[in-house]
């Protein structure tokens, strides 16, 4: 034990370890497939170049080296997609959302709401095909402690991403120390004074702006 | 003080003037920058041409762009001076400027956490500084004007620091009522002439020797790129001149002034950047006045700070001192701008600064954890095996037994430093926070309260899943702090019970 001299039961704690992962959508791994296979096809084709027009071949056995190691690094990566999308998932809990992936490293990640600046559903090429998207959350002070999931239905997305702005403007919106002094109305007040969610994205949007005319 | 009234910050108001001499000289230094080596071949094949009178035609041509680009850029510069406005308006901070599409940036002052200001020569001169708005989120976004007048300056950072406290006050914790009540600033500490040298001393010299070695590496680099110099190895060239002998006492003599300009290196740094320190209390945080060149003032809001680190080493301990970080949150990713660092701390001013930033630490109960010792196994693999091998591959290949031995010596070294390692690194968990403590040589101890974190995560390589060990990482807005090899229980444990602490807990944590 090692907070034993505190007053709540630490093994009442809601236990991060023990909740049942949500797999992402199936079609997830077709998407992760299509890349890797697109992925593995212009390196090969760079392999196939590099026979014609380099001296490649001056060297006994490296060509053949490499399309053995471009083989195994194919298979070994065909692989680890399938066994990291059976590890990679999600549990939305009520006051955070943990994310766990990797295969040889394996990560769980949780960030709890009150500590989530931003959120955005965005989607690439390859999920568009299956209709999937990738929710992002964003943490202040850099990207390191940034989550992105993927191949998450488009309902599935916006529904957890409104979730977790709801619960972002709950926490961040009422008054922390004098909460039971406001009575319901003031609190409601406060809340629709300003939708937080659509201001973040009006600063965002400009940043992009910015950005691009910096660019 | 008066003249603050003076001001009107509503009026949209152009920079000093002093201005486009900044922007030009940063444009010139941008130049040289990115296009040295270049102008190290224009320069040399002109006077190639001017001595053999024969040379290849393209190079005028790439003068002259070079010049029509500088000029047109520092035309625009001095355009983008007369199309550039601050002003403030409704609780925001603005900046209108743009040539051809006009950008407006309001910063709402809540927003705002730091404004701070930067002379270096040319401000001093003039009595102006550049100032800069650090603000909020987690995407870049922050205002910076080249060169306004000091007193201007310190009158908009007075006003919107006193509109931005007014407009929070429910956020107003008891650390800064605390705080409040002190009304001037109360110094802590100044560096003086001697502990400048102290410092300066007791840096770290390997980063002094690396940045030698890798400017060195990259001068050699590009000017092979750019065809200058034959690649003949210059130990040949020694070899021939000098005779064998003065190979290896070429490498003696190297390795000396190696050491030597290092530390002259470190030194020159120190004093640039910390000469004359002073750290100061503040109301709302502290504050750091520094530079020799370039003068540089950084604050700290309390509020702000996510975690503080300190540090000593073999050489620092010898004259007790400590370097201390103060870790901000900030806009921008882990700046380094964002964490302020003071050189030269004694025990006094570190025990001030947690006591600000931890002030029930004292009163908590810790228990004390060490990290799993496999990790010692693996650094030998890694750290030791890996080399070892290469080592000993290559002791084969040129039949040398110095290398043999070196293959030996360098496993059983590392694994007596990480022996040195685990027991150092130790972890004080209390119901508050969490102190960690490591290293080999010197010690660094980090200190940071669960309410600044923003996320946890574990991390387990193949390994450490089968072993039930696990990397822990509390994320924080102005960094990460880690903990390697935890035993697996340990870390849920307290993964769950920092995530109840944070989310419980409705303080404002930045």
């Amino acid at each position: 034990m090692i907070f034993e001299n505190y007053e709540i039961n630490i093994d009442a704690l809601p236990k991060v370890e023990t909740g049942t992962f949500q797999q992402l959508d199936e079609n997830y791994l077709v998407v992760r497939y299509i890349g890797s296979f697109i992925f593995f096809l212009i390196l090969g084709f760079g392999l196939i170049m590099s026979y014609f027009l380099t001296d490649v071949t001056e060297v006994p056995g490296l060509f053949w080296g490499l399309v053995g190691l471009w083989i195994v690094w194919a298979i070994a990566s065909f692989g680890l997609t399938n066994l990291g999308y059976k590890i990679r998932g999600y549990i939305l809990r009520d006051k955070d959302l943990v994310h766990r992936k990797g295969v040889i490293f394996k990560t769980m990640t949780t960030i709890p709401f009150n500590r989530v600046q931003h959120c955005e559903v965005s989607q690439g090429i390859i999920q568009r095909m299956f209709d999937l998207h990738t929710l992002q959350i964003f943490t202040a002070g850099g990207s390191n402690s940034d989550l992105s999931i993927p191949g998450l239905k488009a309902d599935t997305a916006q529904r957890i991403k409104e979730f977790i702005i709801n619960k972002t403007v709950e926490e961040t919106n009422a008054p922390p120390l004098a909460i039971d002094t406001l009575t319901e109305e003031v609190v409601d007040e406060l809340a629709s004074e300003e939708i937080p969610s659509q201001e973040i994205e009006k600063v965002w949007k400009e940043d992009a702006e910015n950005l691009k005319s910096e660019i | 003080m008066q003249k603050e009234k003076a001001y009107n910050f509503s009026i949209p108001k152009r920079q000093s003037p002093i201005a486009i001499f900044l922007i030009v000289q940063k444009l010139i230094e941008q130049i040289i920058r990115q296009f040295w080596p270049i102008l190290l071949v224009v320069i040399l094949n002109n006077l190639d041409f001017q001595t053999k009178g024969s040379s290849s035609s393209e190079d005028p041509y790439m003068t002259r762009i070079l010049f029509i680009l500088g000029g047109i850029s520092a035309v625009g510069s001095i355009i983008a001076y007369f199309k550039f406005y601050y002003y403030i308006k409704d609780d925001e901070f603005v900046i209108e400027k743009g040539l051809f599409q006009k950008k407006k940036i309001n910063i709402p002052f809540d927003r705002i956490q730091t404004i701070n200001f930067e002379q270096n020569l040319i401000h001093q001169a003039f009595n102006v500084v550049s100032l800069e708005v650090d603000s909020a989120g987690s995407n870049q976004k922050e205002i910076s004007i080249q060169a306004i007048k000091r007193e201007e300056a310190e009158a908009i950072r007075a006003f919107i620091m006193t509109e931005k406290a007014k407009s929070q006050p429910i956020l107003q914790n008891e650390d800064q009522e605390v705080v409040i009540e002190e009304e001037q600033p109360n110094i802590l500490m100044r560096l003086n002439p001697f502990d400048l040298i102290k410092v300066g001393i007791s840096q770290n010299h390997i980063r002094g020797l690396g940045i030698i070695m890798g400017f060195g590496f990259w001068i050699f680099q590009t000017v092979i790129d750019f065809d200058f110099i034959d690649e003949n190895n210059p130990m040949d060239i020694i070899e021939q001149d000098f005779g064998l002998g003065s190979v290896l006492s070429f490498w003696v003599y190297l390795l000396l002034a190696l050491i030597i300009f290092s530390i002259l290196i470190s030194l020159m740094l120190t004093v640039f950047q910390h000469f004359d320190l002073r750290f100061f209390r503040t109301k709302a945080g502290f504050k750091v006045v520094s530079g020799l060149f370039t003068k540089r003032e950084e604050s700290a809001n309390i509020n702000k700070i996510q975690f503080i680190r300190w540090e000593d080493s073999i050489l620092k301990r010898i004259f007790k001192i400590f370097q201390l970080g103060l870790f901000q949150a900030s806009s921008a990713a882990v700046n380094i701008r964002q964490s302020i660092n003071i050189p030269g701390c004694y025990a006094d001013q570190i025990n001030t600064v947690r006591a600000t930033y931890f002030p029930e630490e004292g009163n908590l109960n810790y228990s004390t954890h060490q990290i799993s010792p496999l990790i010692i196994g693996r650094r030998v693999l890694y750290l030791g095996g890996i080399p070892a091998l290469a080592l000993l591959i290559n002791a084969f290949v040129q039949q040398s037994i110095f290398l043999g031995i070196a293959a030996v010596l360098w496993p059983i070294g590392i694994f007596f430093t990480s022996k040195i390692f685990h027991k150092n690194w130790k972890f004080h968990v209390s119901e508050e926070g969490i102190l960690t403590e490591n290293g080999i040589i010197g010690t660094q101890f980090t200190l940071l309260k669960w309410y600044k974190v923003q996320a946890v995560k574990t991390r387990q390589s193949i390994y450490q899943a089968k072993k039930q060990v696990a990397d822990l990482y509390f994320y924080t807005a102005a960094g990460t702090v880690k903990i390697p090899y935890v035993p697996l229980a340990k870390a849920q444990e307290i993964t769950n019970y920092v995530l109840y602490k944070v989310e419980v807990d409705e303080r404002s944590w930045m």
